[in-house]
């Protein structure tokens, strides 16, 4: 239980963690007058975005033990940003089990193991994050585009949403990989 | 002459999958997006013959988008979308490559788990390549998700099918023309 525990709270800080990254480097370029103001706006990503790549790495990291603190940030990061009652539920999930289902089909088609992050090599991170903002970017997509309430176009959509995602977690990625190795952190995952 | 040979072998086997497909089309309603098997037979080409047959694979879609386009395409449209559908695959093979996930060019020690892998990819990329370009150019007479999410089931089934099928079958098939002395 205290496991569990231990590992969802892991989860949970690491994901809140690159939110607060995220979120600050926005407020950033709203000072510095980078982007328009008035907040992130869910209708075009963003081309650095963090989150993804937090999800995925404490996928990795922690496994199931780790979901329920990553499903937690990401319900309270939606209520956060004010989603609309008809993609609430779905971007809340498909944040936590886009990078699982990403990661699980490279397990199982026996690509990568991604059992200890450390030793991957680089080349392997940046396919995996290629895959990731795959399955991230057209889940979200075709979720928005059928609820039939959108104000921007599929094509803004994509061309922000899809670069953002590969940029964000191979960025977030590397950079824990960095501070596993600096702190001599182990894999949590036998 | 290999070389030309195995070019018409693949312009062959993706023309006539595209026929299939269209006939299909028009037995059942949007049947053809379903089950796309032209996906199929060009990945099936590309590990057959190697990237030696791209010359065939983008004659047999350009001949694709010319005769069954259902919107109405320009020379340009034509070229763009055939070269996307030709390339696609092959960038993803030498992806494949560089990061080691696995050797797409050489079929020997092949794991077939990887060939999936590469196709649900290859699927997922395509797709989305595609309609990018589309949605830059033209406006959907339908929501562009659909239309989207047709096209890449489509092409992840045609796609599984396909190859499965011919893995499974297309040995003892050939033994039993070999038989027939047709070969």
């Amino acid at each position: 239980m205290s496991k569990y525990l231990l590992a969802s709270l892991n989860s949970f800080f690491i994901v809140f963690f690159a939110y607060f990254a995220f979120l600050s480097l926005i407020s950033w370029q709203e000072s510095m007058e980078l982007v328009a103001r008035g907040g992130l706006n869910i209708d075009i990503g963003s081309y650095l975005y963090l989150p993804l790549g937090a999800y995925a790495f404490s996928w990795v990291l922690y496994g199931k033990q780790g979901l329920p603190g990553q499903l937690l940030i990401s319900i309270l990061m939606s209520l956060y940003w004010e989603l609309e009652s008809s993609i609430f539920v779905q971007f809340a999930l498909i944040n936590v089990l886009g990078p699982v289902i990403a990661v699980l089909t490279f397990r199982a088609l026996e690509v990568y193991k991604f059992k200890d992050i450390k030793s991957e090599t680089t080349l392997g991170i940046l396919f995996l994050c290629i895959v990731l903002a795959l399955f991230n970017s057209l889940s979200k997509f075709f979720t928005f585009f059928l609820t039939n309430n959108h104000t921007t176009s599929a094509f803004d959509f994509l061309a922000t949403y899809l670069p953002g995602d590969i940029i964000g977690s191979f960025v977030f990625i590397v950079f824990a990989i960095f501070v596993m190795k600096i702190f001599h952190l182990g894999n949590h995952q036998k | 002459m290999n070389i030309l040979k195995n070019n018409i072998n693949a312009f062959l086997l993706v023309f006539v999958s595209i026929l299939v497909s269209v006939f299909f089309g028009t037995l059942i309603e949007n049947f053809k997006s379903l089950i796309f098997l032209a996906f199929g037979a060009k990945i099936l080409a590309l590990l057959l013959w190697g990237v030696y047959v791209i010359p065939g694979i983008f004659l047999a879609k350009i001949m694709q988008y010319l005769l069954f386009s259902n919107f109405d395409p320009n020379i340009e449209m034509i070229v763009s979308l055939a070269a996307i559908a030709t390339f696609t695959p092959v960038l993803m093979m030498t992806m494949m490559k560089i990061s080691k996930a696995g050797n797409m060019f050489n079929l020997e020690n092949i794991n077939f788990r990887h060939i999936i892998f590469f196709i649900i990819i290859t699927a997922m990329l395509s797709a989305l390549f595609k309609h990018m370009y589309m949605l830059s150019d033209i406006d959907f007479a339908h929501n562009a998700a659909v239309v989207m999410l047709e096209a890449l089931f489509g092409q992840l089934f045609g796609g599984l099918l396909f190859v499965y099928v011919a893995s499974k079958y297309a040995h003892p098939i050939y033994q039993i023309i070999k038989k027939l002395k047709f070969v």
